[in-house]
């Protein structure tokens, strides 16, 4: 156990804290709670893409032995109000229409998987056996898979009352950029396409409701924002606040952004838990998931670039059309990501002009939820990969291009508005290519040349958000983006932490004890973390975009210190020294005088007065020792580098490769626990690889999803994914009271643009390009025999 | 996603007992062995089975090794033989190393720890692991019913996607592999998205050799439609050719060109010959290597 | 250990009495014929150690236990088929006073990160170095492709199953069948 007293925990690599109950089989996930009486929710759902419901006719699945209730559209509908009100629509400006949704689906369906009836019963066994005795009468429409088919003008409506298929449009604009164009040695133009991808978590959505009318409606469910659901949830069903309890379970399997938007089945679950008076459960099973959550991605970037002949970017102009699918999900409404994606786009590169236009189209999919490397991936690969292009075509060296337009000086704001806060991008890409020997990487790549094997190397980078401050989070999904946390000590001197955010395996008992440990001077033993429970913890906006390390545990530290003068106080007085309430050390689990270290006291007996014997205390001074802060960093928004690089070799017969070397080198500021930091790495490569090359949400033209198992929805396994390099390269933000940054959520993003460049240096063919996700042996064979024929 | 309700389940320890058990429940009834394709057809309620017969405990299942029958050496396999034996186990791996190759590219560790060799030919998935074997090594399959036994070769086995010549009421016990020749080598290889998953294409051959020259072949192409296509053009082709790699290369163009191929999600039929190009050189180039080592 | 018995009991209305020992403990129970394995050990034997993961396919792992000796997928077998069968679930595997080398390493190396898959991933860890004494990191990749893993990328679990073989290595024989005893 962690019981070595050390003065300084934060920079270490401590083995977790959550680990022996997880590593035991004892974590308590969403799937594990069960209360008596509790009844099981199965969702009847939309076995076509886009069709009006005629009739649903529930009398067998009624009079099924065991079935509880049936319940349909309308008359969830009738208990309360269209789901997307108004705390949980984002204002980004553009034109926005706004569908209207119910938890289940009323008298059109818009995807396959769009709930229609939900079937309670005593079991879930039961529940599945009536759900086949449910007959429901459809009448086709017309199916729309393809957004720039949505957009034309005569396209088929999915939403009658709107005027056309556009859910979001706006402009990202900043500079000349006509002007860039005009001047510009080359001009870059490609449409690229970054597939329908995404998260898919280990463990699927969940929860579990109860409702009594004295203590209200209480849900465990497995969200990454418990807050604003509780938020949500109060206001769609006009319900007192002191009525609706969230509480996120203390272990929840996995998220990536998939468990952070406001779902229909979580009102459902709601209301039927009201309607019932019965405790009811509903685990989302794996079809359902890969029906409904984690797809996103899925952009079409008309992408140019205005280069000078030395490489360097002078203008940026695109037209990113995003296939949003229904957008019906709330805070995100599926045109929130592809917007963060175009105001990144820019990423790690200083580009002083550039036009981002953006249009989010409605089509007869599930809507886009977020997903790791949020709205950034098709953008990542697109940007970065041009680069390649473009030096080759200016006959350049890539990494002469990329040092030439790499942001150097900080604080920098881009055209569109992103805050790059510190760093040191130019060092972090230095040491990249520095790992990865690029100049023998050269040698030995015209040596195996010689031997018919084809080696190829490549790089492209991710500056990924640490957070959001409210500047930007306000607008973007409506809530603050302070970090929250209170910091309270205990009767026997120990300290409980609680925030407001809520973790699915990022480790904060471990790296929020060690922050806390270092302020007041106490061992991670004498720390405990509460989160999830809404009633309990301070509000805040939950686990995502990497706000832990920059925002919420920010706060724990401010919280702490905002206790550290009221416990020299109390020491003070009843060590019957003087002091200003700022000259004593905390080390040791005691609070000693600095001018006279003999003079010391146990902070459990400091404690032990302000809790338990506030006689004791100096006179006039409250009892009790708890504060809760909230941190909002002095800057607009902070960001993370991370550089990737690739070895390959490519046989040219079929497209296959092998990845031969991946390295990346990583920025966090100051990394808390730097086996967690790599930890969030590795995963991030890998969903990035398995997005890149072997994840694909397909759908025929009927809109049928064709990736409802995990036996097609091809995540990769540990056979199917190389060793990872990861170098830190840390610089300290000055944004911070530790000068840390949250690391997760980009990882991802530099994965597609870092293997297309290393494919295509390898293959050597002038003409070959990547322009599609995912990178498969097939597409590369395409798209070598496409380069192969003179055009 | 759970099972529809199961009315009854039996665990017969003798054939003759399972066979009744047929004859007696007709068509609600149906046999599960590893289950491991078997329990997700009941988890998608794909199948309308009311009873269940565990096939797990039946002796007469579980032969396993070489033997003599009427004079010729074969390698008989239980129906109840695991991929996780196939892939393993030293006679198979030294002698009839195709089957392990197969074996150890089915789905995973788990997978092949309780799936059956039985189980997947029943099952007769054309994107299978072990039909493309089976066929290669001119396999012999014994089914038994309660009007008694017959034999029947891989050839005729395997009537389409997911369907096989075994009737409702039998059971199929064994799998006859003859020992093979002097001089022959076999080898399979499988082209999939991901490890572990289901072929693209994959190719199977088994080659006796004399020297230098090929005497005969079989060849097989699995991840195809219906079920796996016998490649006779190339067989025929190779047939008392020298073999030099020109040759290979030459015989993997005629196995691209004469098996229909067809694009699913998986790949297109254009890509599936590319595939079957590069593949069928390596795995003929594989076969012919073990043939070789063999003569040694 | 000694091998138990079959209740081999119809109870009839799609019901059987199965007998089976989990984690060295003797379970009898009634259970409907149709209800998985998993569902069987997560619900009615309370281990909740045991995830699941997917739904129909079987492909995620999270639910893979040792029966009888060997890693299998507890969601693709129906729980009547275990009846006589010796179980172990992560449960079994160790404790928080005394851990599993395989559980050590897991810790030691980080190897989890949310810690759904883990529980399953354990048990083909187990599966592997139970007759393999030093693997290869080739041999651990190809043992572990059955389970699934989307925080990690496994680079960690890797290095967890490699401290792992280490300890077990360094360990007497007696020590090593103490802990593989399944």
């Amino acid at each position: 156990m962690t019981s070595v007293t050390e003065s300084k925990w934060v920079g270490r690599s401590i083995r977790r804290r959550e680990d022996p109950r997880l590593l035991v089989g004892a974590g308590k996930y969403i799937a594990d709670y069960s209360i008596p009486g509790m009844a099981y929710l199965h969702v009847v759902r939309s076995t076509h893409g886009h069709a009006r419901i005629l009739n649903i006719d529930i009398s067998k699945a009624e009079d099924y032995p065991g079935v509880v209730a049936v319940i349909t559209g309308q008359e969830v509908a009738d208990a309360m109000k269209p789901m997307l009100v108004s705390s949980i629509i984002p204002n980004l400006g553009g034109e926005l229409q706004i569908p209207t949704v119910y938890p289940l689906a009323i008298d059109k369906v818009q995807w396959v998987g769009d709930p229609i009836v939900a079937i309670i019963a005593e079991s879930k066994y039961i529940a599945e056996d009536a759900a086949q005795l449910v007959e429901i009468e459809y009448e086709k429409l017309p199916v729309l898979t393809d957004p720039e088919e949505a957009m034309k003008p005569d396209a088929p409506k999915i939403y009658d009352n709107w005027k056309d298929n556009m859910l979001w449009k706006g402009q990202l604009a900043s500079g000349d950029v006509d002007k860039a164009f005009k001047e510009a040695d080359y001009v870059l133009s490609e449409r690229f396409y970054g597939h329908r991808t995404g998260a898919a978590p280990m463990e699927t959505r969940g929860a579990v409701a109860s409702y009594d009318e004295f203590t209200g409606l209480t849900i465990h469910v497995n969200t990454q924002r418990p807050h604003i659901l509780r938020m949500a949830i109060s206001q769609i069903m006009s319900m007192p606040y002191d009525k609706v309890r969230v509480i996120a379970p203390k272990d929840v399997g996995g998220a990536f952004g998939t468990k952070a938007p406001i779902y229909r089945e979580e009102l459902l679950i709601s209301y039927i838990a009201m309607k019932l008076r019965r405790p009811v459960k509903w685990v989302e099973n794996r079809m359902e998931s890969l029906m409904t959550i984690g797809q996103e991605r899925d952009q079409i970037h008309y992408l140019e670039l205005a280069v000078t002949k030395e490489g360097k970017i002078i203008g940026l102009r695109d037209r990113l059309i995003a296939d949003s699918g229904d957008g019906r999900i709330g805070v995100y409404l599926g045109f929130v990501m592809p917007w963060l994606g175009a105001a990144y786009l820019s990423n790690a590169y200083d580009i002083p002009n550039v036009q981002i236009d953006v249009s989010c189209v409605v089509t007869n999919k599930p809507s886009l939820t977020p997903s790791r490397a949020f709205g950034e991936f098709p953008g990542r690969f697109a940007m970065d990969y041009a680069m390649h292009l473009v030096a080759r075509e200016l006959k350049l060296d890539p990494r002469d291009v990329f040092e030439k337009n790499i942001i150097k000086q900080f604080p920098h704001v881009t055209a569109t508005g992103i805050t790059h806060d510190s760093g040191d991008y130019e060092g972090a890409f230095r040491t990249l290519i520095e790992a990865l020997d690029y100049d023998r990487v050269r040698q030995e790549q015209a040596e195996a040349r010689k031997n018919g094997r084809l080696i190829g190397v490549g790089f492209a980078m991710g500056a990924e958000m640490s957070g959001l401050g409210s500047q930007i989070f306000v607008p973007m999904e409506n809530q603050p983006g302070y970090g929250a946390a209170t910091v309270k000590i205990d009767t026997h001197g120990m300290i409980q932490v609680f925030e407001g955010d809520s973790p699915q395996g990022q480790g904060h008992e471990t790296t929020l004890s060690q922050v806390v440990a270092d302020e007041l001077g106490v061992t991670m033993d004498d720390i405990y973390i509460s989160y999830g429970d809404t009633f309990v913890t301070p509000f805040a906006s939950g686990t995502l975009g990497n706000r832990g390390a920059s925002y919420t545990f920010s706060a724990a530290v401010l919280a702490c210190r905002k206790l550290r003068p009221k416990i020299q106080q109390i020491a003070a007085h009843l060590l019957g020294v003087e002091s200003d309430g700022n000259d004593f050390t905390f080390a040791n689990k005691e609070i000693v005088w600095k001018k006279d270290p003999s003079k010391k006291i146990a902070l459990r007996d400091i404690a032990d007065a302000a809790i338990l014997g506030p006689t004791k205390l100096p006179r006039g001074m409250e009892a009790g020792l708890e504060a809760t802060a909230y941190f909002e960093a002095d800057i607009a928004g902070m960001l993370s580098i991370g550089v990737h690089g690739a070895v390959v070799e490519v046989n040219p017969d079929t497209g296959d490769f092998k990845i031969l070397r991946y390295v990346v080198v990583d920025d966090c500021g100051v990394p808390i626990n730097p086996m967690i930091v790599r930890g969030q790495v590795h995963g991030g490569v890998v969903m990035g690889m398995g997005n890149a090359r072997f994840e694909k949400y397909a759908f025929d033209e009927a809109g049928q999803p064709l990736s409802t198992t995990l036996m097609e929805y091809h995540m990769p396994s540990a056979a199917d994914v190389p060793d990872i390099e990861v170098i830190e390269y840390n610089v300290p933000t000055p944004y911070t009271p530790l000068g840390s940054k949250g690391k997760g959520e980009g990882i991802p993003g530099p994965v597609p643009a870092t293997l297309a460049s290393a494919i295509t240096d390898a293959l050597n063919i002038p003409g070959f390009k990547i322009l599609n996700l995912p990178i498969t042996p097939e597409s590369i064979w395409r798209s070598i025999n496409e380069a192969k024929v003179p055009t | 996603m759970y099972p529809a309700t199961i009315t009854d389940y039996m665990a017969p320890t003798t054939l003759d007992e399972c066979i009744q058990l047929l004859e007696q429940h007709g068509s609600q009834a149906k046999l599960i062995a590893g289950g491991q394709s078997f329990v997700p057809l009941l988890k998608l309620r794909m199948t309308d089975t009311s009873i269940v017969i565990d096939i797990n405990r039946i002796i007469e299942l579980q032969e396993f090794g070489e033997k003599n029958i009427s004079q010729k050496r074969i390698l008989r396999l239980g129906a109840l033989t695991k991929h996780k034996t196939l892939a393993t186990h030293p006679l198979v791996v030294s002698k009839y190393p195709i089957l392990s190759d197969a074996a150890k590219f089915i789905g995973d560790v788990q997978v092949r720890n309780r799936g059956t060799i039985g189980g997947s030919l029943v099952h007769a998935d054309p994107a299978a692991d072990l039909p493309v074997p089976i066929l290669v090594l001119d396999s012999t399959l014994r089914i038994v019913s309660r009007e008694g036994e017959r034999t029947v070769s891989a050839d005729d086995f395997f009537l389409g996607i997911m369907m096989t010549v075994v009737e409702q009421n039998e059971i199929l016990v064994n799998i006859d592999i003859p020992a093979p020749l002097p001089g022959t080598g076999a080898a399979y290889y499988k082209c999939c998205a991901v490890y572990g998953d289901f072929a693209i294409i994959s190719v199977g051959a088994s080659v006796t050799m004399t020297d230098d020259s090929c005497d005969s072949s079989r060849i097989y192409v699995g991840g195809v439609y219906p079920s796996p296509q016998r490649a006779v053009q190339t067989e025929a082709f190779l047939q008392g050719k020298a073999i030099t790699d020109d040759i290979l290369q030459q015989a993997a163009d005629i196995l691209a060109d004469e098996i229909p191929v067809e694009t699913d999600m998986r790949a297109t039929a254009e890509y599936r010959r590319i595939l079957l190009k590069e593949h069928g050189f390596k795995v003929l180039s594989k076969a012919i290597k073990r043939a070789k080592e063999d003569n040694i | 250990m000694q091998p138990i018995q079959e209740a081999q009991q119809t109870v009839g209305n799609g019901m059987k009495t199965i007998q089976v020992r989990v984690n060295g403990k003797i379970a009898k129970k009634e259970v409907p014929i149709r209800m998985l394995l998993v569902d069987f050990i997560r619900e009615e034997l309370a281990l909740t150690g045991t995830h699941v993961g997917c739904s129909v396919e079987g492909r995620c792992g999270a639910c893979t236990i040792v029966l009888n000796g060997d890693a299998v997928k507890s969601c693709l077998m129906l729980a009547v088929q275990a009846d006589g069968a010796d179980i172990m679930t992560v449960e079994g595997l160790g404790t928080t006073d005394k851990l599993h080398p395989i559980q050590q390493g897991f810790w030691e190396k980080h190897g989890l990160q949310c810690g759904f898959c883990t529980p399953g991933m354990m048990m083909s860890v187990y599966n592997l170095l139970k007759t393999t004494r030093h693997p290869s990191i080739d041999e651990i990749r190809d043992a572990l492709v059955g389970n699934l893993c989307r925080c990690t990328g496994y680079e960690h679990i890797i290095q967890a199953v490699q401290y792992a073989a280490d300890q077990v290595a360094a360990m007497s024989k007696e020590e090593r069948d103490e802990i593989f005893s399944y």
